[in-house]
C-alpha cells in the first residue's frame, strides 16, 4: 500500500489532569475516505484536535506527508495542506458568506490569483445555494446552510487531507444525508477526507474503512462495510451487550 | 502545622509592632514606621479583596482620601476624637464600598478595575471641587492632634493606637479567612458556577469584601489626616492606588500577612530609591515588572510554595475523624424527594435549544437523562439548576417551584449538581472543597466569625468531620489536604460528588460524571451512584456512556432536538426505533448506500 | 452662539483625540481581549518624540513620522513582552499591572529627557484662527476630529476589504477558528498591537501643538480614551469614535459652564452609568457567555 497521508502513532492528549485520548493509532491514505466513530465523549473530538494542531499531543506522533507535525501548531498545519471542519462548524457569523470563503484561502492569499478564483467557482458549483447567499451574513442562514459553508470554507485552503468533526451535528437527518453524498462525491473526485462523526451509519455508508474509538482507544477497526455488519460495533453505541448477558 | 506558623507569625507581629518605638532612633523614623501602619491597615483589607475574591480595585485611593476627608472634617469642624472621627470614616468608605460592589454584578476583571479608577478620580476632583466643605486645591489644614476622649494623645500613645489597628485587621482579616465567609470568597473567585451551584450568593460575598477593602482603607484614611494634619487632593491619587494593589501583590495576595509585609517594603523603598533621583520612579516601575514576572504568587506565596514542596504537610486524614455519610445524608427525618419539570421550553435568540420537555424524577430513582450530542441536555440541566431562566413551562422540587429562582436559591432547597467539565475550586484543598459545599448547613454569623466564639468553632468542627466522613464515602480521604487541581480527573469528579453531597441535597444531578473516566473509574461510579441512591437521594443522571445507565438507571428519558422522544425503563427504550435513528441514524440516500456496495 | 460653537469646535478638537485614542483600545481589545493599560503614554511618546526632534533640527514632517512610527514600535514589544505572557485563559488581569508598570517606567524616562515642563510643538495648523460660525478655532483643532474620523472609515475598510483586516475580525471573533484558517493568531495580535500604537502615537503628535507635550500628559488621555472605549463599546469602532467626539464636546460644555474639576467628576460619573445600565457600552453587542 503507499505510504499514508496521515499517520497518527500512539496519540495521548490530555486536558489538565484529564485523560482524553490515551493510545490511537490510525492512518488516512491518499485518495481514500476514513471514518472515525465512537460514542460522545469517547475521545474522538480530541483526537482530531491533536491531529490538527488545536491542542498539542502530550504523547504520541502525528507524521503528515512524511513529515513529523506533532508540535506545529495549526495555522501551520493547514498551510502543508491538512484542514479541518471542527466540531460546531465555527464560522464567522457576523461576516459574509463570501468573506468566510476568504478567510478558507488565507493561505493562499485570499481569492486574488486565478487558481484562487477558480478554487471558489469550484466550490460554489458544489454548493449553489451559498452562490445566492454570497453577501448574506453567514450567521443569518440555516444549520445545513452553514455546514455547507464550514465544509465550502475548508475546500478553498485546496486541502490534501479535509478532516470533518460530527458533520451531523444539530443538522435534520434530510441535511445530513445530502452533505453525505457531497462528501461521497467530493471522496469521488480525488479529495482525501477523514470522517469523524457521532452517527455511525451514515459514516459507515460512505467511508472505505473506519475506525472505532471507545473510552479514549481504537476498540475496532477495519473495511466500514465490515464494520456496520459486526454485531459488537452496534452493541458498543447502544449497550446492548451488558444488559443481555 | 499551618496553624501553629500563623499563630507564631502574630506573636512575631506584636513583638515587631512593640519593639520599634523602644528602639527607634529619632521622630522621623517613627513617624514613617506610623505611616507603614496605616499602608499596612489598607493592604490587609484590599487583600481580603484581591486574594479571596480575586477581584481587582484600583480606587483604594479614593476610598482612602473618603476616610481622610471624613475624619479630617469631622475632627475639624466638629470636634470628634479619633475614635469617633475614624468610625464616621469608617462608615462613610463602608458605604461607597457598598456602591462600588454593585457593578461587579454586572462587570468584572478590567471593567470593574476601570470602574474603580473612576471612583477614584472622582473622589479626588469632588475634593478639589467642593471647596468649603473640604478647602478645594489647599486642602484641609490645621487638622487637630489625636485625641481620645478629651485628652490628647502622646506621640506613643497614639503609634499604639496604629499599632493595634494594624494588629487587629490582620488578624481580624484572618479569622475571616480561615472561616467559611472566606472559603466562600475563594469559592466564588475560583469558579463562580460552582460556588453559586453549592447555595453561596455569590454578590453577596463580593459586597462583603468590599465593605472590608473600603471600611479598611477609610479608617486608615482618617489615621493619616491626624498623622499628617494637613490633606489635599493631590496625596490621593491613581499612583497610590497602583501602590496600594502592588502592596497586596508583593506581599502575596490571599495570605495573612504578605500584605504587611508589602505594605512595608513599598513604605521603605521609595525613601531607599530616593538616592537615585531621576531614575526613583522608574525603578518603582520596574520593580512591578519584575514582580509580575518573577513573583506573581508574591513573596509569601512564593516562600509558602517553597516550603511546601520541601516539606508536604500530609496529604491524608483519618476516616475515621469523619462522621459517616450515612449518618450525616440519611438522618431520620430525611425522605426521598421528587422533580416534575413540565413543559420546559428554552429559546436562545431564534434557536429553540428546548420544547416542551416535561420530565419526572421519582423519589429515590435514579433517572437517566440522555441523547444526541446538542440534543439539549445540557440547556435542561442548566435551567433545572437555574442558570438558564425557561421562556415557558415550570419547575418543581417536591411542589417548591424552582422556575425563577437563582442557582443559589434553588441549591439551599436541596437541588445539587456536578458539572461536565469538573468545576471545581482548584487552589483549595480537597477538605475545604467539600467544606464550601457544606457551607449552607452552617449557622454562625460573621461576628461569630471574626471573634472566633466557641458556637464558631464547634460548628466549623462539625463542618470539618462531614467533609471526612463524605471524603471516605468516595474514597478520598487519603488526598484531603491535597489542592484539588492536583488530583487526577477520575478524582476530581469523585470529589465533585462528595462536594455536592455534603448540601445534603435532596436530588443530585450528575452532569456527565462519566465522560474521561477509565472503565475501572466507570464501575467505581456505578457502584458509587447506587450507594447514594441507597442513601434516599434522588439521582437525575445526564450521561452518553450507555452501559453505565443501562445498569444503574430505573428510568431512561431520551431528549433529541430539544423534545423528549422516550421515557421508560432501560431495556424498553433500547429497543424504540426512534431511539436509535436518533443515536445511530438512518441514512436515507441512495447515493450515499451506493458507495460502499 | 459663537460659545456654542467655540465649545462645540473645541470640543471636537479634544474629542477627536480621545476617539484615536479609544479606537486603538479597540483594536486592541478586539484582537486580544487586554489592552495596553498605558495606551495614554504610547499617545505621550508621539507627542514627545515629534517635539523633540523638531529640537534635534529635523524637518516637522520627518520628526511626526519618526515620532509615530517609535510609537508603533513601542506597541509591539509591548505586547510581545508584558501583555503576550500574562493573557490566556488562566491569567487574570496580569497584563494590566504590567501595563502599567511599563507605564510608569515610560512616563519616567521621558520625564528624564524631556524635563518636567510642557512644550507645544510647532505646527502651521496653530499659526493663526480661522472663524466659524463666530468662533476662533485652530485648523489644527478642525484637523483631528477629521483625522478620526477618517482613521475609523480607514480601519473599517481594511476590516471589509483586505485579507490582514479579515484575519484581524476573525481573531477577535474566534482564536481557534481563524487558526484554522491558517491564520498565525500571534502575528494578527501584534499587528493589532501595532496599529493602535500607532493610532495613539499619531493623536500625540496631532495634539501636541495644541494642549503642550509633556512627559505626563499620557495619564489622563488614556484613561479618559478608556472611558470612552467602554462607553461607545469596546467592540464597535463607530460607537467608540462616535462616544469619544461627544465625550469631548461634553467636556467642553461643562467645564465653561462649571469647572475642570467638575468635568472628570461628570464624565467619569457617565461612564460608571453606562456601564451599569449598558454592560457593553452603548454601541456593543453583548458577548454571550456559556455556562
Amino acid at each position: 500500500m503507499s505510504e499514508a497521508l496521515l499517520d497518527i502513532r500512539n496519540l495521548e492528549l490530555r486536558y489538565g489532569a484529564a485523560v482524553a485520548v490515551r493510545d490511537i493509532s490510525l492512518q488516512v491514505h491518499p485518495g481514500q475516505l476514513v471514518a472515525v466513530i465512537g460514542n460522545n465523549g469517547a475521545g474522538k473530538s480530541s483526537m482530531v484536535r491533536g491531529a490538527t494542531g488545536l491542542v498539542r499531543p502530550s504523547g504520541g506522533q502525528v507524521i503528515f506527508r512524511g513529515e513529523d507535525t506533532t508540535r506545529l501548531p495549526a495555522n501551520k498545519k493547514v498551510a502543508r495542506g491538512l484542514v479541518m471542519v471542527p466540531e460546531g462548524r465555527l464560522l464567522f457569523p457576523g461576516q459574509t458568506v463570501e468573506d468566510n470563503l476568504i478567510l478558507g484561502a488565507y493561505v493562499h492569499g485570499g481569492i486574488k490569483t486565478p487558481r484562487s478564483k477558480a478554487t471558489l467557482q469550484r466550490v460554489l458549483e458544489l454548493f449553489p445555494r451559498l452562490r445566492e447567499r454570497l453577501h448574506q451574513q453567514a450567521g443569518s442562514m440555516s444549520g445545513g446552510e452553514q455546514q455547507m459553508l464550514a465544509i465550502a470554507r475548508g475546500l478553498m485552503a485546496e486541502p490534501e487531507l479535509l478532516v470533518i468533526d460530527e458533520l451531523s451535528l444539530g443538522l435534520a437527518p434530510k441535511i445530513v444525508d445530502q452533505l453525505i453524498g457531497v462528501l461521497a462525491d467530493l471522496n469521488r473526485t480525488g479529495l482525501t477526507i477523514l470522517l469523524v462523526e457521532q452517527l455511525a451509519s451514515y459514516a459507515l455508508a460512505i467511508a472505505h474503512t473506519a475506525y472505532v474509538v471507545a473510552n479514549g482507544r481504537i476498540s475496532h477497526h477495519g473495511p466500514s462495510a465490515e464494520l456496520a455488519r459486526d454485531p459488537e460495533v452496534m452493541e458498543a453505541f447502544l449497550g446492548r451487550k451488558k444488559t443481555a448477558a | 502545622m499551618t496553624r501553629h506558623l500563623t499563630s507564631l507569625g502574630f506573636v512575631v507581629l506584636a513583638l515587631v509592632l512593640v519593639a520599634v518605638p523602644l528602639f527607634s532612633d529619632n521622630e522621623y523614623e517613627l513617624r514613617l514606621f506610623m505611616l507603614f501602619l496605616i499602608y499596612g491597615i489598607i493592604a490587609v483589607g484590599l487583600n481580603v479583596l484581591v486574594g479571596l475574591t480575586g477581584l481587582i480595585s484600583l480606587g483604594q485611593a479614593g476610598l482612602f482620601a473618603l476616610g481622610a476627608y471624613t475624619g479630617g472634617i469631622l475632627a475639624t469642624r466638629l470636634g470628634f476624637d479619633i475614635v469617633t472621627a475614624s468610625l464616621g470614616a469608617a462608615i462613610v468608605s463602608g458605604l461607597f464600598g457598598v456602591a462600588l460592589a454593585y457593578p461587579s454584578v454586572r462587570v468584572r476583571g478590567v471593567y470593574l478595575a476601570v470602574v474603580t479608577i473612576a471612583f477614584g478620580i472622582i473622589v479626588e476632583n469632588v475634593a478639589i471641587e467642593w471647596q468649603s466643605l473640604t478647602g478645594g486645591t489647599t486642602g484641609l489644614t490645621s487638622i487637630p492632634m489625636p485625641n481620645l476622649f478629651g485628652a490628647e494623645l502622646s506621640g506613643y500613645a497614639f503609634y499604639g493606637v496604629l499599632a493595634a489597628s494594624l494588629f487587629l485587621a490582620t488578624l481580624l482579616t484572618h479569622n475571616l479567612k480561615v472561616s467559611r465567609y472566606g472559603r466562600a470568597m475563594l469559592a466564588v473567585s475560583q469558579s463562580e458556577t460552582a460556588a453559586r451551584a453549592l447555595g453561596i450568593n455569590a454578590t453577596m460575598m463580593r459586597t462583603l469584601a468590599f465593605v472590608v477593602a473600603s471600611v479598611t482603607a477609610g479608617v486608615a484614611g482618617s489615621f493619616y489626616s491626624f498623622l499628617n494634619s494637613y490633606i489635599s487632593p493631590d496625596i490621593f491619587t491613581f499612583a497610590d492606588s497602583v501602590r496600594f494593589l502592588l502592596m497586596v501583590i508583593l506581599g502575596g495576595a490571599g495570605s495573612t500577612f504578605g500584605a504587611v509585609i508589602g505594605a512595608y517594603i513599598l513604605t521603605y523603598l521609595p525613601e531607599y530609591l530616593q538616592q537615585f533621583q531621576l531614575w526613583q520612579k522608574f525603578a518603582y516601575g520596574a520593580l512591578l515588572l519584575l514582580v509580575m514576572f518573577a513573583l506573581p504568587r508574591g513573596i509569601v506565596g512564593t516562600v509558602v510554595g517553597v516550603a511546601k514542596r520541601l516539606r508536604p504537610a500530609p496529604r491524608a486524614v483519618l476516616a475515621g475523624d469523619g462522621i459517616p455519610a450515612e449518618q450525616s445524608l440519611g438522618s431520620t427525618s430525611h425522605r426521598t424527594s421528587e422533580l416534575v419539570a413540565r413543559d420546559l421550553t428554552v429559546r436562545f435568540g431564534g434557536l429553540t435549544a428546548l420544547s416542551k420537555a416535561s420530565l419526572r424524577v421519582k423519589p429515590g430513582e435514579v433517572h437517566a437523562l440522555i441523547g444526541p450530542n446538542g440534543a439539549g441536555k445540557s440547556t435542561f440541566v442548566n435551567t433545572i439548576s437555574g442558570f438558564y431562566q425557561p421562556a415557558e413551562g415550570i419547575c418543581e422540587l417536591d411542589g417548591v417551584q424552582l422556575t425563577g429562582k437563582r442557582s443559589h436559591e434553588i441549591a439551599r432547597i436541596g437541588l445539587a449538581r456536578t458539572f461536565q467539565n469538573t468545576e471545581l475550586f482548584g487552589e483549595m484543598t480537597v477538605l475545604e472543597n467539600v467544606m464550601v459545599g457544606h457551607q449552607q448547613r452552617l449557622g454562625y454569623g460573621i461576628a461569630q466569625a471574626l471573634l472566633r466564639t466557641p458556637a464558631f468553632r464547634r460548628e466549623e468542627e462539625v463542618s470539618r468531620r462531614t467533609a471526612i466522613g463524605l471524603l471516605a464515602f468516595v474514597g478520598l480521604e487519603d488526598y484531603a489536604n491535597e489542592e484539588a487541581r492536583f488530583l487526577p480527573f477520575g478524582l476530581q469528579r469523585r470529589l465533585e460528588i462528595a462536594r455536592a453531597l455534603a448540601s445534603k441535597p435532596s436530588l443530585l444531578l450528575l452532569d456527565e460524571p462519566a465522560a474521561g473516566l477509565t472503565t475501572q473509574e466507570i464501575d467505581d461510579l456505578e457502584a458509587m451512584i447506587r450507594r447514594i441512591a441507597g442513601l434516599g437521594v434522588s439521582v437525575l443522571l445526564i450521561e452518553h456512556h450507555v452501559e453505565l445507565i443501562m445498569a444503574v438507571a430505573d428510568t431512561v428519558t431520551v431528549l433529541d432536538y430539544g423534545q423528549i422522544i422516550a421515557s421508560d425503563t432501560p431495556s424498553v427504550v433500547q429497543e424504540d426505533p426512534r431511539v436509535i435513528e436518533a443515536y445511530f441514524g438512518t441514512p436515507h440516500t441512495a447515493n450515499a448506500l451506493e458507495v460502499t456496495a | 452662539m459663537s460659545t456654542f460653537a467655540q465649545y462645540t469646535l473645541s470640543g471636537l478638537a479634544i474629542g477627536g483625540i480621545y476617539a484615536l485614542v479609544a479606537l486603538g483600545f479597540h483594536i486592541m481589545w478586539s484582537a486580544a481581549r487586554a489592552v495596553n493599560f498605558a495606551h495614554g503614554d504610547t499617545l505621550m511618546i508621539g507627542a514627545v518624540l515629534a517635539v523633540m526632534g523638531v529640537d534635534a533640527g529635523l524637518p516637522l514632517w520627518l520628526a511626526c513620522l519618526l515620532a509615530v512610527f517609535a510609537g508603533g514600535v513601542f506597541g509591539v514589544l509591548l505586547e510581545r513582552f508584558a501583555v503576550r505572557p500574562f493573557t490566556g485563559p488562566t491569567a487574570s488581569v496580569g497584563w494590566m499591572l504590567t501595563t502599567i508598570a511599563v507605564g510608569i517606567m515610560i512616563e519616567s524616562l521621558a520625564t528624564m529627557q524631556f524635563g518636567g515642563f510642557s512644550r507645544a510643538l510647532p505646527s502651521p495648523g496653530v499659526n493663526g484662527a480661522v472663524q466659524v460660525l463666530g468662533a476662533g478655532v485652530y485648523p489644527q483643532e478642525l484637523l483631528i476630529p477629521v483625522v478620526a474620523i477618517a482613521a475609523m472609515l480607514g480601519l473599517r475598510l481594511m476590516q471589509k476589504r483586505t485579507l490582514i483586516g479579515r484575519a484581524m475580525q476573525a481573531v477577535a471573533h474566534d482564536r481557534r477558528a481563524a487558526s484554522l484558517m491558517g491564520v498565525d493568531v500571534n502575528r494578527v495580535v501584534a499587528i493589532s498591537f501595532a496599529l493602535a500604537a500607532f493610532l495613539g502615537a499619531a493623536a500625540g503628535v496631532l495634539v501636541a501643538p495644541v494642549i503642550q507635550a509633556s512627559a505626563t500628559m499620557g495619564v489622563l488621555l488614556g484613561l479618559k480614551g478608556f472611558a470612552v472605549a467602554i462607553i461607545g463599546g469596546i467592540v464597535s469602532a463607530p460607537g467608540v469614535v462616535v462616544a469619544g467626539l461627544a465625550y469631548g464636546i461634553g467636556e467642553k460644555f461643562i467645564e465653561g459652564y462649571i469647572s475642570t474639576a467638575a468635568r472628570e467628576i461628570i464624565g467619569f460619573s457617565v461612564m460608571i452609568l453606562v456601564l451599569l445600565v449598558f454592560p457593553q457600552g452603548l454601541f456593543g453587542k453583548r458577548e454571550v457567555a456559556k455556562v
